[in-house]
């Protein structure tokens, strides 16, 4: 340590750590070079390197002021406060909603209330949460959004699908994820009608009722049925086709045309429907007494 | 039951254990479903 300039006598003398050098304030001396910092601790070489070392707390870890949940919280917004996972899920689940309903008003001017959105996306909801941890979020706005897909028709293809990444936030993988859970969860309601809709046009006025009440209840009522094919909107146009066929009453080719055409079926699906044609056994009791028709 | 109706019968047998599992179900028939079907299954 230097106390004093041997040239101007001067005692101003500063060190400056970034270069390891004494300097002497008055004539601009280097007085020592190559000072060995001996401070210890928590070194920082520049200013921003200081400014971050005077400033950080360490957020996560040993020291760290909050907990890894309670840092969640922080970055959602959320005040620091202990939450349930239910209530954090909800959390979750307003926000994303308000947040897709936004995006589908200014996007794609489609007006949808709150109102109309079912509480089992807050299942869904709690389920991105618990599987997907910090990814959660996006999951469940997938979900949402593909929940939409469904109920409201939205084509997620070309310009949309650039509003969602670019709107949104999500990629496609996010997407795909989001499909799934809410098929685990709301599979039937959203999937098997808009297929058997599609389907059905294809068979005999009189008889959509009646295929539509067989199809439904095969489908949620038979374990062997729902062997048959992974998709359930698949399984439903299959069962139509089926009933098509043997009952005579309407145009299996249009419907598996249509099913095949709108990627609703796929590359197992005529190997699947012989399986069910060949499981499935129909009699026909028309009148109490005649003998039952079989078809 | 006697009352007009649809039974279908579904089979299957098991790939491993080679049991043969089976269901009913039992649809009721309306009266124009009646007509119409024995209609359609003449032809």
């Amino acid at each position: 340590m230097i106390d004093k300039c041997p040239y101007c006598g001067s005692t101003e003398i500063i060190y400056d750590s970034e270069r390891g050098e004494y300097i002497c304030t008055n004539c601009g001396t280097v007085l020592q070079e190559h000072v060995v910092d001996l401070t210890g601790g928590r070194k920082a070489y520049d200013e921003e390197e200081r400014r971050r070392r005077l400033t950080a707390t360490p957020t996560i870890g040993l020291g760290s002021k909050y907990s890894l949940r309670e840092m969640r919280l922080l970055s959602y917004g959320l005040s620091r406060r202990k939450m349930t996972i239910r209530e954090l899920a909800y959390k979750h689940y307003e926000k994303a909603v308000r947040e897709v309903l936004y995006f589908l008003k200014s996007c794609m001017n489609i007006d949808v209330d709150m109102s109309e959105i079912p509480k089992t996306l807050l299942t869904i909801c709690e389920e991105a949460e618990a599987e997907y941890g910090d990814r959660g979020y996006r999951i469940c706005k997938a979900s949402i959004l593909m929940y939409f897909r469904y109920v409201k028709n939205i084509q997620l293809t070309g310009t949309n699908m650039k509003y969602v990444e670019k709107n949104l936030r999500l990629d496609p993988q996010d997407l795909v994820e989001g499909k799934k859970l809410l098929l685990k969860y709301m599979g039937n309601d959203i999937m098997i009608e808009p297929a058997l809709e599609k389907a059905i046009k294809y068979i005999d006025e009189r008889f959509r009722p009646l295929v539509r009440k067989i199809v439904k209840r095969l489908i949620s009522d038979s374990n062997i049925v729902r062997t048959m094919h992974r998709s359930i909107p698949c399984l439903a146009i299959m069962l139509v086709i089926m009933l098509a066929e043997r009952l005579n009453i309407g145009d299996p080719y249009a419907i598996r045309e249509i099913a095949l055409r709108e990627g609703i079926c796929s590359r197992g699906f005529i190997r699947n429907l012989k399986k069910l044609n060949e499981c499935v056994e129909i009699e026909i009791y028309l009148t109490d007494s005649s003998p039952p028709i079989r078809v | 039951m006697l009352n007009p109706h649809i039974r279908i019968r579904i089979r299957k047998k098991l790939k491993v254990s080679g049991n043969i599992i089976e269901e009913e179900h039992i649809f009721k028939l309306d009266e124009e479903h009646v007509e119409e079907l024995a209609k359609k299954l003449r032809k």
